[in-house]
């Protein structure tokens, strides 16, 4: 324990002594000039891979965010196929933490889809809202009336992806949809038996869809979901199947048009999921069939750390039932976007783990050539004070030892210091163990090269007076 | 302690250059022991290369050393021995040996006081003061504190490379007490080369030739220069003199 307390002591000592010769006045410039370098290098890789993180990391953001990738819409032929699929995907989704969209789905190309107020809207409707840019739509679509019982509701459909057809063409794609619901209604009446009544029902029908209105939608389309060609509030469903229930006289009362707004002056609890209809299988109206029904999956894309990053990662069990249920005619939507999904997160965890591969062989190469240039810059200008100093003293481990550590002790010095000084603790804190790898593996190489800057020392062919006369 | 020389010594500088020290009759080991041995020769006699390979500055040991090169004994440590290698040597040095050669040195940077500290003793000034650096001395001063860092009196071995360049006539007299002192205190080994010195070597009562050696270079295979070592009787009594500066000081 004395020896080592006292080798300790003479290791800084000698430390000192070399380093005080290192900046004495005709070598400190040259010795200081090499440092500056060195963290001129280490700022410049750093921030080159500031920005790679920066740019990568907005890139997963978006991917993260994209809500076509947590919402897959899934076909069913008819009733019974959807019935089974239901069945299937309620046993089965919850291992995925993923669930079924009631309160939508496709038909024909056109989205139906439930209006719910922002506080009513599940986590997945929302997303859904979010994904066909209808959050104003959305926000405005229902105004309560003072009196508690009654909404004003907005009569308009999304035209999706129809803004840069002609107008007829707009106007007959509307036509097909409002045939679809007069044929819905009609079912509905069908049951009907009075005449009255009858008439009352498709009075209020033909009102809606007389007066409905197009709102077109400007932004940009959804590359996953182009297909989409009309969004249609399926309230008015809702509303058709509550009025049919109603008497005669309450479905003339129960809803009233305002064509000053282009609203409909309507009971609250008309507009909304027809009562015994929620927990039921076929809710969704039976006759629209063949329909893409939506799942949401909100972990379809997650990640998992690594070294620097966190790299993105496919929820590959996920994405092999998808593949299964398409493979077994429950075709998905857009089948591509599986694909793509996989593409783009394996491009950008490639991109992730180049820059990580980049900066850490960098930061090796500087961890290895700046104690490399230390050690043989200490050989070149302080060999006549060391050969001098051999004549005297037996320190060649020592002195193997201090030009080992002291380059490493400056780099590691000025590397923590540079880092914790320019960026944050919590970004630094994910760089730590790879750079610390890093630090060790280029000790380790140092270690060997450190010797042979010195091994003029380390040689039973000695040259000590040589090289102290400069011969 | 004593020396063991077998001669021919060769020393190669690297692939090109050697230079050999051998003996102009048969080839018997040299012997030194305790006492003054002064080295003579005109210059590029190879008088400092021969300290330097004796010093263990120079040459080659342990399995560097070839069978061609020569032995050389340092009391039980034979320094082509295979077991000998450099830390050995260094060893030697820090405990045994005592080298002044020829040129004042000072570690850089470091005051002269911080010299001493590393060079001789780590836990003592010297009585040195702590913010001299040796450019703020004259030539003399510098070799004065010089030959004070390096002498430790304990050591049994000293090189002595032309220790008087720059000391006036004041300074050598104390460099010769210094060294009376220290050898009356405790025998040793000392090797000297003084070119002031040589004028009178081979007239004076003290010096006793004891072995002059042919040393030839590849540069001068046709003319060897000669090296002769002369040993110095009764050390005290002429170190004694030189001490006071008496008719037998050479200067």
């Amino acid at each position: 324990m004395e020896r080592l307390v006292s080798n300790v002591k003479e290791f800084w000592e000698l430390a000192f002594v070399c380093l005080k010769m290192l900046f004495r006045e005709s070598v400190k410039w040259r010795f200081i000039l090499l440092i500056i370098g060195f963290i001129f290098v280490i700022i410049c890789n750093f921030y080159n891979h500031f920005d790679k993180y920066k740019k990568v990391e907005i890139e997963k953001k978006n991917i993260l965010q994209e809500d076509a990738f947590k919402i897959f819409f899934i076909y069913s032929l008819e009733p019974e196929d959807y019935e089974n699929l239901v069945d299937e995907l309620q046993r089965k989704l919850p291992k995925f933490n993923s669930i079924l969209i009631r309160d939508a789905l496709i038909f024909q190309k056109n989205l139906f889809v439930d209006i719910e107020s922002h506080e009513k809207a599940s986590e997945p409707l929302q997303v859904m809202y979010n994904l066909f840019d209808m959050e104003n739509f959305v926000n405005g679509f229902e105004v309560k009336d003072k009196k508690n019982f009654f909404v004003s509701i907005k009569n308009e459909y999304i035209d999706y992806n129809g803004s840069n057809l002609e107008k007829k063409k707009q106007e007959k794609r509307f036509r097909n949809v409002a045939d679809y619901i007069e044929n819905f209604s009609d079912n509905l009446s069908g049951k009907m038996h009075s005449q009255r009544k009858i008439r009352a029902f498709r009075e209020k029908r033909n009102l809606i869809l007389k007066h409905i209105e197009r709102v077109p939608h400007n932004k940009e389309i959804n590359p996953y979901l182009s297909k989409v060609e009309l969004i249609i509030p399926k309230n008015i469903l809702n509303i058709m199947f509550n009025l049919s229930r109603l008497s005669t006289n309450r479905i003339i009362s129960g809803i009233q048009y305002d064509p000053s707004d282009s609203k409909i002056k309507i009971r609250q609890k008309f507009i909304e999921v027809p009562e015994g209809l929620k927990d039921e299988e076929s809710y969704g109206y039976r006759s629209w069939f063949p329909r893409f029904s939506p799942i949401y999956m909100k972990g379809s894309i997650g990640t998992v750390k690594h070294l620097l990053y966190e790299l993105m990662k496919v929820d590959n069990a996920f994405m092999e039932y998808l593949k299964d249920l398409h493979s077994r005619e429950h075709y998905l939507f857009s089948y591509e976007k599986l694909d793509i999904m996989q593409f783009k997160v394996d491009k950008i965890n490639s991109n992730i783990k180049s820059a990580q591969r980049y900066f850490l062989f960098i930061d090796l190469i500087i961890g290895i050539i700046f104690p490399f240039m230390v050690s043989f810059f200490s050989f070149i200008y302080l060999k006549k004070e060391i050969a001098f100093l051999l004549f005297h003293k037996n320190k060649l481990k020592l002195i193997l030892w201090v030009f080992y550590t002291l380059p490493l002790m400056i780099m590691l010095v000025l590397k923590s210091g540079l880092y914790m000084i320019f960026f944050k603790l919590t970004f630094v804190a994910y760089l730590v163990i790879p750079l610390l790898l890093s630090f060790i593996f280029a000790s380790m190489i140092f270690w060997f090269i450190n010797i042979w800057c010195f091994k003029e020392f380390f040689s039973n062919q000695l040259n000590l007076y040589e090289i102290f006369k400069g011969k | 302690m004593r020396f063991e020389i077998t001669l021919p010594l060769t020393h190669r500088f690297n692939d090109h250059s050697r230079i050999t020290f051998s003996l102009e009759d048969g080839q018997k080991p040299i012997i030194f022991e305790e006492g003054i041995h002064y080295l003579d020769g005109e210059n590029g006699a190879g008088k400092s290369t021969f300290l330097s390979i004796l010093s263990l500055l120079s040459g080659s040991v342990g399995k560097a050393a070839g069978d061609e090169s020569g032995k050389i004994k340092y009391g039980r440590e034979a320094y082509a021995d295979q077991k000998f290698d450099y830390l050995k040597a260094a060893e030697i040095r820090e405990n045994d040996f005592c080298i002044f050669s020829q040129d004042v040195f000072f570690l850089p940077g470091l005051t002269i006081k911080e010299n001493y500290r590393i060079l001789n003793r780590m836990n003592d000034a010297g009585g040195f003061p702590s913010d001299k650096y040796a450019s703020s001395l004259s030539g003399g001063e510098q070799q004065e504190r010089f030959i004070r860092i390096l002498l430790q009196e304990n050591k049994k071995v000293w090189f002595l490379d032309e220790p008087f360049n720059n000391l006036d006539q004041r300074n050598r007299q104390r460099f010769w007490e210094l060294l009376k002192t220290s050898y009356s205190e405790s025998p040793k080994i000392i090797f000297l080369i003084d070119h002031g010195m040589s004028n009178i070597a081979e007239n004076n009562e003290h010096f006793i030739l004891y072995t002059s050696l042919r040393v030839s270079s590849q540069n001068r295979e046709d003319d060897p220069a000669f090296l002769k070592i002369y040993s110095i009787q009764e050390p005290i009594k002429f170190l004694e003199g030189l001490a006071v500066g008496t008719k037998k000081h050479p200067n």
